[in-house]
């Protein structure tokens, strides 16, 4: 008989991920994104080598005008170039913690319930499902104010109403996962539950939770770029939202000052979607076939 | 559904008891974290809050005093305002349900419309528009797109009132029906985009599952047309789990609904909590949190009552 | 012979993959008489639906496409047809059953609403009449208390139930042609004679001509009255019914008669303790050429076979197989 054309030699689950993850055209122009978004963090800022919180040059100066300051100025003068660059490290920072803080959260919660089931699983379902109903903003809005806006404060504040999706997804995972021969194998031999939990189950239930702890990532942005537009991050803070916001009242006079930090915000989000749908596409075996 | 009913209240209870509890949970007295920074704070004022809100009592006793204005409808009062909270919410609560109702029309409809649409052919260029709308409709800040909206259609191009909810001269009657709905065009459009791109991509999802089921391949031995086979017995299964995922994002669309109207100085709840947590105006802003989360619940239920009216396998007791 | 209802000529069905097009159904000829019953037979994968569904023209697009060959109805060929022209046909002069009544029923109506879809869809009549003949329909397709079973859900019922709905859903406009894809194959063994009973009592009531697709050589050979065997998008055999099973001339044909279980066999089945087999597996459709498919599963077949370009052999007036060596006799 003829060799099947499509045939390969079986890889390791990591490798063929891998495979399908490089080979996604999507997932890899969000990883260029990001990898340049990054790059300007890191490098950006002494390179350019402008204060982003000093008065550099007249106010209301439009880009490319002069070329001491290519993307202008805002109402008080400040650089918007050096802003977005100074920026960058702080909401990519703000942004990632507080998505972990979120995963580490739900992936606890999650965990316990999925893995207990009966009354744990109602009790921290019906937690989770009342942080999901509560609108979050204006729960980390009476955060941010109860409790003086900080670095530490805002990244908490982020975590503890961004954790729900990722409680929902481990527990489905976990309870997926949990009547699996090599667990009930494991139990058999009499593994404490912790072993189980943690050792046994959570390295398999990993795949479709890095993908979508990416997606957090990104929710995390979005959400401290409100919070900062709104006036409640850490004023000692130059994030993207908080140049938005404080140009809020001036935006017919120096749109640009709110429209590149709203770019820089939008390309960082979409580079890390594109990265987290393309590591779903590669992790989640349900969807390689499409 | 009578659980989900009992549910609700015990979710809009938690949100009593939440709110019971940040106050005494910030660092500080408590008598001064009510009064606020902008109130002076001197003994005497302090004092009397301490009365009012019974805060020389025992923890338990205070609770349930607390509790018990409330269900009375006493949400306390405004310290900026002076005035009760429960009337002051009252009176922004129109404006946000209209923004966002009319949001969730234009998310859900023109969402699952393009969903449809894009899954009849999966490797179509409208499917890879609907895909890429998608991922830019999510990865775009809603308040800074109702900015560029602003800019563009408001101000190089001034078809729409710039902010606000009604002109100053119109009033009465259909003219001001006309006028408010001019004026809720882009903010409900902004607060749409970001929602409909994730319906679509839902709807998108669902759809190509439906179309591969037995009973469409069924309609089509019918002899339906291909619209009918779509919009009626396609759409009809693919809009589920969009009515799903609406119940669950209610929090995030209110979320959204607060920087929607900071943006277009829309005179909703969201608008009023921002200025209020400006002011340190604590119990206006534990009402609106409280408000809210009654906002959601009873939407939520209003959801669930959609689903079960679209899923007859739910009625009649099959699963729940 | 009378004009056929239904002449089927040279057929043939790509289907798009990733490895290039592959060809599913391979030169199918057949016709189809008033009232007659055609069985098809085969493996599953052999083109035995492909073939319903390049018929009611709803060959899955993008992937699928009609090569070549034509689809005659009452003279008419289907194939050229335009979309508007096949819709009036499918459901009204053409209809089709499906394998799986679990899941060929929308779920979210009632199936009253979906049998009246299928009068409305082909006939302008008044709502009244269209709720009389969508209570009648039930009636005689054995639902007791049809009235009030038309104004259920399809979860409602039973998967028998279930697929005389679908059966009346078909049958209502009364077609010409009934295509019965595996009707019985996903219910139980008790319900499965009923529903075949039905479609032949319906049949008979109506003169109705039937294509009935199955695997099952035995279902097959009961109620036919020709008999067509595919094997891997090709029409190997056809005839008569009682020629194509008792004077078998292709080996795989034998072999799927072999294959049905029966009570003679009982006692010789104790000997083996096993129903027979055919050794090997339904070959990759995207490995074959013009030569015999079957040859490398096939006891008889020798170096000639495998060099043989495949044509069909004409045994007697109406039997034809797609054998080297059932012309010289060598199988039978």
């Amino acid at each position: 008989m003829a060799r099947d054309p499509a045939f390969h030699p079986p890889k390791s689950p990591f490798v063929e991920a891998m495979a399908i993850f490089l080979g996604n055209r999507a997932a890899m122009a969000g990883l260029i994104i990001l990898a340049v978004v990054i790059l300007a963090s890191l490098i950006g800022p002494s390179l350019y080598g402008v204060d982003p919180k000093a008065t550099v040059n007249a106010p209301f100066l439009p880009p490319m005008e002069d070329v001491a300051s290519p993307m202008g100025t805002d109402y008080i003068g400040r650089d918007v170039l050096a802003g977005i660059l100074s920026g960058g490290p702080a909401t990519i920072m703000i942004g990632t913690s507080a998505a972990l803080v979120a995963v580490l959260i739900g992936i606890t919660l999650g965990a316990l319930a999925g893995y207990y089931g009966g009354l744990i699983d109602t009790i921290l379902m019906r937690f989770t499902e009342f942080f999901q109903v509560l609108p979050a903003l204006l729960f980390a809005m009476v955060l941010m104010t109860l409790f003086t806006p900080s670095l530490r404060v805002t990244i908490i504040g982020i975590g503890l109403v961004m954790w729900p999706p990722t409680a929902r997804l481990a527990r489905a995972e976990f309870m997926k996962l949990r009547n699996m021969d090599y667990v009930r194998a494991e139990r058999a031999m009499g593994a404490r539950d912790r072993r189980i939990i943690w050792r046994v189950i959570l390295p398999n239930a990993m795949p479709p939770l890095i993908a979508a702890a990416a997606l957090v990532v990104g929710v995390s942005i979005l959400f401290e770029a409100g919070l900062s537009f709104l006036g409640l991050g850490d004023p000692n803070i130059r994030s993207w939202g908080e140049m938005i916001g404080s140009n809020r009242d001036y935006i017919f006079d120096c749109p640009w000052a709110v429209f590149f930090p709203g770019i820089a915000i939008f390309l960082t989000v979409l580079g890390v979607s594109l990265v987290g749908d393309g590591l779903n596409d590669a992790m989640n075996p349900r969807f390689r076939e499409r | 559904m009578k659980q989900k009913l009992f549910f609700a209240v015990v979710l809009v209870c938690s949100v009593v008891v939440l709110n019971f509890f940040l106050i005494r949970l910030a660092p500080g007295d408590p008598a001064m974290t009510l009064a606020g920074q902008a109130g002076g704070a001197d003994a005497e004022t302090l004092e009397e809050i301490r009365r009012t809100y019974g805060l020389d009592r025992p923890l338990a006793e205070q609770f349930f005093v607390y509790a018990g204005k409330i269900l009375t409808g006493d949400l306390g009062t405004s310290y900026y305002f002076n005035l009760p909270v429960s009337g002051l919410i009252l009176e922004r609560l129109f404006p946000t349900l209209l923004l966002v109702l009319s949001s969730l029309v234009i998310s859900v409809g023109l969402g699952t419309f393009l969903g449809v649409l894009a899954a009849r052919n999966p490797r179509g260029p409208l499917s890879y528009i609907v895909t890429a709308v998608a991922l830019g409709g999510y990865s775009v800040p809603t308040f800074w797109l109702g900015q560029m909206l602003i800019l563009a259609f408001a101000w190089y191009v001034p078809i729409f009132p710039v902010d606000g909810m009604a002109g100053l001269r119109v009033r009465g009657g259909l003219n001001q029906i006309v006028d408010v709905a001019w004026h809720l065009v882009l903010p409900a459009l902004t607060l749409g985009v970001a929602f409909m791109a994730q319906y679509s991509r839902v709807s998108r999802a669902a759809m190509l599952e439906v179309l591969d089921s037995d009973y469409i391949r069924t309609a089509r031995a019918k002899g339906a047309s291909e619209p009918a086979v779509l919009f009626v017995h396609g759409l009809r299964n693919a809009i589920l789990p969009v009515i799903t995922l609406v119940g669950l994002q209610l929090g995030q669309i209110l979320s959204g609904a607060v920087l929607v109207e900071t943006v277009f100085n829309w005179p909703g709840l969201g608008r009023l909590a921002l200025d209020s947590i400006l002011r340190r105006d604590y119990p206006t802003i534990l009402g609106i949190l409280l408000a809210s989360a009654v906002v959601v619940v009873v939407i939520n239920l209003a959801t669930e009552a959609i689903y079960r009216s679209a899923d007859p396998r739910l009625r009649s007791g099959g699963r729940h | 012979m009378t004009e056929p209802l239904l002449a089927v000529e040279n057929l043939c069905v790509d289907f798009a993959t990733r490895s290039g097009p592959v060809r599913v159904l391979n030169d199918v000829s057949f016709t189809l008489a008033p009232g007659e019953t055609l069985g098809i037979v085969g493996e599953s994968g052999c083109g035995k639906s492909m073939t319903s569904l390049a018929v009611m023209g709803l060959v899955p697009r993008p992937n699928g496409r009609i090569a070549s060959g034509r689809i005659l109805f009452r003279g008419e060929d289907l194939v050229r047809a335009p979309a508007r022209r096949m819709r009036q046909i499918r459901g009204a002069a053409i209809s089709m059953i499906f394998q799986e009544p679990m899941t060929s029923l929308n779920p979210i109506f009632t199936v009253g609403r979906q049998i009246a879809e299928a009068i409305r869809l082909h006939e302008d009549v008044s709502k009244a009449e269209v709720r009389n003949r969508v209570v009648d329909v039930l009636g005689r397709v054995g639902i007791p208390d049809p009235a009030r079973r038309a104004d259920e859900y399809p979860h409602q019922l039973s998967g028998g139930m279930r697929q005389r709905v679908m059966i009346a859903m078909a049958l209502v406009c009364r077609p010409q042609i009934l295509i019965a894809d595996e009707p019985t194959t996903a219910l139980d063994v008790t319900v499965q004679a009923q529903i075949l009973d039905l479609i032949l009592r319906l049949q008979q009531e109506e003169n109705t001509a039937v294509i009935l697709i199955s695997h099952d050589m035995g279902v097959i050979s009961q109620v036919s009255d020709r008999v067509m065997v595919m094997y891997a998008g090709r029409a190997i055999e056809k005839g008569p019914c009682r020629d194509v099973v008792e004077a078998s001339a292709h080996p795989y044909t034998r072999g799927l008669i072999a294959c049905i279980p029966d009570i003679d066999r009982t006692e010789r089945m104790a000997e083996s303790d096993r129903l027979p087999t055919i050794p090997g597996i339904v070959p990759d459709l995207r490995a074959l050429g013009e030569t015999c498919a079957f040859a490398p599963r096939c006891a008889l077949a020798d170096a000639a076979c495998e060099a043989w370009k495949v044509a069909p052999i004409r045994l007697d007036d109406a039997h034809v197989a797609a054998c080297r060596k059932a012309a010289r006799g060598i199988v039978a």
